[in-house]
């Protein structure tokens, strides 16, 4: 069989369809249903992470039909190619996603409302996630890309918080921003790429990245003599349009505001699964289409790329240091460990970008992992105010114990996973000076500060609220409520800290499927935006 | 012996002419049948029912006429035409008459009413739609013109339950006359210097071409504004909201779509006789550059549409802004006048109707069951009629343009149609229209998302449990849903079909 890709995004469709035909009154099934569809996928996918695994390079599983063709007369033909397949940059992605929808799944045990609806729109955006990763055509993939917003929408809409409308719609409003833009540049493209074999244009994400596939004078072939503007090369502008869609959703400062609101509003799950996968998107986005298709804007912008993560590494952590909410600072620490992802991508070094995959995937863990354990204290008591609890240690050792893997996980102690990420985008950051002197030796050394800082805000908060003597806001009546860990609950949290231990021990599970790809994208990225970088300089004269 | 031989041949041709308005003459009969059955039986049932077969015979008719070749059709001494292309837009026409009858007779308020007329008056103003999308001389132009304005008079009038409401009726009728009376003043000016009305005469290029630049600016201005009124895009479009606020939305399933698509058949129909390339070659004005002129029509329209939709408390109004706001999106489509953007806008076209259509019936059924004619009371929706609320959902995202709906094709292919335009002339207008478009949309999303937030995630402010009908949803909305779906997934068919026979 050789459509598993295609299963892995329709499997969740027609689950989904099955559940709006079930009646209402039969909301036991919904949950269950959903939680086995998930746990498929996540088979599924580490089945064909094991066959990846046997000849780690290349696009493996590929499929590929004529989905949308027309014929537009003298503009040729409309050609949208029903196109995927997975190399070593998405297979780990792709593995991380399903897990921690199966995840999410299993913690949706909190939603009591409309479940019949919950579970349909969760299945929906399961689908749509698989899409983005596996999506080789650009406008499959923007297909899926924004098919994943409307479920998400009404999951933190109706499920979120008592501020969650204004959450939602800031979500939406964010994400559609940049990919109304990046519709734009995508369109650009299509008619500026050539298919060798038809001679048609395409949309064909690997036809992008070759620049000899762009027809000569179009705006953005890199041998267009006037593809120029407002007097700026019109390639630069589709770059920056592209990271700015992707840097909103990753997030980075400037563009991050949308993140903490969404997650504070949104149900436990939910944030599981925005923090798990939805961010890992954007830093996908980056590797795979930015620097993919724009080599050259990626090299020449990438002392930019590199001071906005550090700059993000630095704001998260000083923002988490200064939270008084719980999931709030997590949520910040989050931008502050995809900043190590946009470093990591910025070095252009192999260490840096592997490092890159392997943080994206390790974060995906560890932040599963510290929004549900949020989810604990808040489903006992509905608060989640550092302030609020002191010396939880003492009613709940056992969560206790979680709550300091994950944080050790979190500000990198090595032996854990969140270790490995950081020093293989550090290193790559600081390799970068002496290989392709695209970042200067500062940004790494300002980057292990955001670890010092990050080491601060968790292990103060590890201070303040689990050691000392209890003493909680709600009193005696919170002692009551404050139980330690439920059967489900261990169900979550032993899986997430296995795999946070076995990654932090043997991070050579990720990087032995993502090397070869990350080493040749590396390779051809740096050639070929040299090469286009020279070309452009000499005709456009910028 | 000249006269008898001139006489002879538009005898011919005029025997000739004849038997293209077939359409025409069978809806004339229905209309004729339901005024007797009016007159003599007053059985409703009978009359809806003949309506809806008569209007859907004249589409079968209307598609037979579908011809091999692409050529245009001369009919009545070029007075008017008839093209593939121009019967596709007819047929848009017919299908939004067809779906809004079908609608209007499970309306109840229209039964109470008792007026007939409502249905039989549906023929009459489908011969004017027919007739605007045919006009190919501004006679014709002017005349069907008015009788499209006469019937839509007609409508808001007869839909109007309390005096409040005339208000708006009068102010479209107002509007109405200001922009005819335009159109006629420029027509007038039109004709006195190219000394002919026939826009397919040899000779009206050159001759109008040689009246002063300010005089020619006038007169097309002039015409444009006619024509802006019947797409109801800026500066034009002030009657909309208030029209719209007036009228029941069952009417207004017929009224937001059906000129609509005729003034954007009337439009392109002139444009191309226009052969504006050439225009733009004989006269070599910048500022008189049809790219240019579009552009900047379609940016304010889509600046006025959507940024003044957000604002709105009524549900009708904010639909009316909204409405502008896609007139912008359509008129992308005319920019540039190329093969791929009259496809586009043909298809936006139809994605239009269709998303227009069942998000008309979805907000006439919330007046009907639950009394809904503001924002506010769309609150906890969702509660009350779950089925209506998702589909409303669907085809508010399909008109913001989220994939795979047919609102995104739609919109992608005129995003593509712009952007070859802007390609092949460099023309900055045009860009800036492609940006103004990308940011309408995203606005779009905000003021939809107001309603959907309403429904979904706020709570019911008032309660009134009405027993809920809901088969009209089942046999009437859902298939316009699935067909918002199926059109976004798979818009290959139907696209190579229009293409195929237009070109």
């Amino acid at each position: 069989m050789n459509n598993w890709l295609s299963v892995l995004i329709f499997l969740p469709i027609a689950a989904a369809l099955i559940l709006l035909l079930l009646p209402k009154r039969a909301s036991n099934v919904f949950r269950p249903v959903t939680i086995v569809i998930s746990l498929l996928q996540t088979l599924i996918v580490t089945y064909l992470y094991t066959q990846y695994l046997k000849n780690p390079q290349g696009y493996h599983f590929v499929e590929r039909a004529d989905w949308i063709n027309l014929n537009l007369g003298t503009f040729g033909r409309l050609n949208i190619d029903y196109f995927l397949a997975v190399d070593g940059l998405s297979i780990g992605l792709l593995l991380l996603s399903a897990f921690v929808m199966f995840i999410a799944a299993i913690a949706s045990n909190e939603i009591k409302k409309d479940p019949k609806a919950y579970y349909t729109l969760f299945l929906l955006l399961s689908a749509a996630i698989m899409g983005v990763f596996c999506a080789l055509d650009f406008f499959l993939f923007y297909v899926f890309y924004e098919l994943m917003l409307l479920p998400m929408y009404f999951l933190i809409g109706m499920w979120g918080g008592p501020n969650r409308e204004y959450a939602s719609i800031k979500f939406f409003l964010y994400t559609l921003f940049g990919s109304i833009f990046m519709l734009l540049v995508m369109i650009g493209l299509y008619f500026s790429v050539i298919d060798p074999v038809t001679g048609e244009h395409t949309f064909n994400m690997l036809y992008m990245m070759d620049a000899a596939n762009y027809t000569k004078d179009s705006y953005f072939s890199i041998f267009s003599t006037d593809a120029l503007l407002f007097n700026y090369p019109v390639r630069f502008l589709g770059f920056i349009v592209l990271f700015i869609a992707f840097a909103i959703k990753i997030p980075t400062i400037p563009l991050h505001t949308w993140l903490p609101d969404a997650h504070v509003e949104a149900p436990t799950p939910v944030s599981i699964i925005l923090a798990g996968v939805l961010l890992k998107i954007g830093g996908y986005g980056i590797i795979r289409i930015c620097y993919g298709i724009f080599p050259e804007a990626a090299i020449y912008f990438s002392y930019w790329i590199g001071l906005i993560g550090v700059v993000s590494i630095l704001y998260g952590a000083f923002i988490a240091l200064a939270s008084t909410d719980l999931k709030r600072m997590i949520a910040y620490s989050s931008i502050s460990h995809m900043g190590f992802v946009i470093l990591g991508i910025a070095s252009l070094t192999s260490e840096g970008v592997n490092g890159a995959i392997f943080q994206m995937i390790s974060h995906g863990v560890l932040s599963t992992m510290l929004f549900y354990l949020v989810g604990v204290i808040y489903l006992r008591v509905q608060d989640r105010e550092i302030a609020a609890f002191r010396g939880l240690a003492q009613p709940m050792p056992r969560y206790t114990l979680f709550v300091v893997i994950a944080f050790f996980a979190s500000l990198g102690l090595p032996g854990l996973s969140g270790f490995i990420g950081e020093a293989f985008t550090l290193i790559g950051a600081f390799k970068s000076a002496s290989v392709n002197a695209l970042l200067p030796r500062g940004f790494a050394i300002l980057a292990s500060v955001g670890i010092l800082i990050g080491a601060a805000y968790f292990l103060w908060t590890l201070q303040r609220m689990f050691f000392g003597a209890p003493r909680f806001k709600g009193a005696q009546e919170w002692h009551l409520k404050l139980k330690d860990l439920t059967a489900t609950e261990y169900l979550v949290l032993i899986p997430l800290a296995l795999i946070t231990i076995l990654l932090g021990i043997f991070p050579s599970i990720l990087f032995d499927a993502s090397n070869n790809t990350i080493n040749a994208w590396v390779h051809e990225t740096w050639i070929h935006g040299i090469a286009n970088l020279k070309s452009m300089q000499s005709l456009l004269k910028f | 012996m000249e006269l008898y031989q001139t006489l002879q041949s538009l005898v011919t041709s005029n025997n000739l002419s004849w038997k293209f308005l077939i359409p025409e003459y069978s809806l004339l009969f229905f209309f004729l049948l339901g005024l007797f059955i009016d007159l003599f039986f007053k059985n409703k049932k009978l009359l809806t029912g003949l309506m809806i077969a008569g209007i859907s015979f004249s589409g079968v008719l209307t598609f037979q006429q579908i011809s091999s070749s692409i050529e245009i059709q001369q009919l009545f001494n070029g007075m008017l035409v008839l093209s593939n292309k121009i019967i596709v837009f007819k047929l848009l026409i017919t299908l939004v008459v067809c779906l809004f009858i079908i609608f209007a007779s499970t309306d109840d308020r229209i039964k109470k009413q008792n007026t007939a007329e409502y249905f039989y008056l549906a023929p009459l103003f489908l011969i004017a739609l027919n007739m605007l999308t045919m006009s190919a001389h501004m006679l014709t132009i002017y005349l069907s013109v008015e009788m499209v304005s006469l019937f839509s008079y007609g409508y808001v009038a007869l839909s109007i339950k309390d005096k409040s409401n005339a208000e708006s009726g009068m102010k479209y009728i107002l509007f109405g006359l200001l922009a005819s009376a335009l159109l006629l003043y420029g027509i007038s000016l039109m004709y006195g210097f190219a000394g002919t009305l026939s826009l397919q005469d040899p000779n009206f290029l050159a001759w109008f071409a040689k009246a002063p630049m300010p005089i020619i600016a006038l007169s097309i201005g002039l015409i444009m504004a006619g024509f802006l009124f019947k797409i109801a895009a800026a500066p034009f479009h002030f009657y909309a909201p208030d029209v719209y606020q007036g009228t029941s939305a069952t009417t207004l399933i017929l009224l937001s779509v059906a000129p609509k698509i005729a003034g954007y058949a009337l439009f392109a129909n002139f444009l191309g006789f226009f052969s504006f390339k050439i225009f733009n070659q004989i006269l070599f004005w910048p500022m008189y550059n049809w790219e240019t002129f579009l552009s900047v029509i379609a940016i304010i329209t889509l600046v006025i549409g959507s940024f003044v939709a957000l604002s709105q408390t009524n549900i009708k109004r904010l639909m009316a802004y909204a409405g502008i706001a896609q007139s912008g999106f359509l008129l992308m489509g005319l920019i540039g006048y190329t093969s791929i953007g009259v496809i586009a806008l043909l298809f936006y076209l139809l994605a239009y109707l269709i998303m227009n259509t069942a998000a008309f019936m979805l907000i006439s059924y919330f007046e009907q069951q639950h009394e809904a004619y503001d924002l506010a009371d769309y609150k906890g929706l969702v509660r009350k009629s779950p089925l209506a609320s998702i589909l409303l959902v669907v085809v508010f995202a399909s008109f913001i343009g989220l994939p795979p709906l047919v609102g995104f094709t739609g919109k992608f292919l005129l995003f593509s149609a712009s952007y070859q335009a802007y390609v092949a002339s460099a023309n900055p207008a045009i860009l800036i229209t492609i940006i103004t478009a990308a940011i309408a949309s995203i606005v779009s999303l905000f003021y939809y998302f107001i309603i959907i937030r309403n429904m979904f995630m706020q709570e019911a402010t008032w309660v009134k449990v009405n027993k809920e009908e809901q088969s009209i949803l089942y046999f009437l909305v859902l298939p316009l849903i699935l067909a918002i779906i199926y059109f976004g997934i798979l818009p290959s068919n139907i696209i190579s079909y229009i293409q195929s026979i237009i070109a």
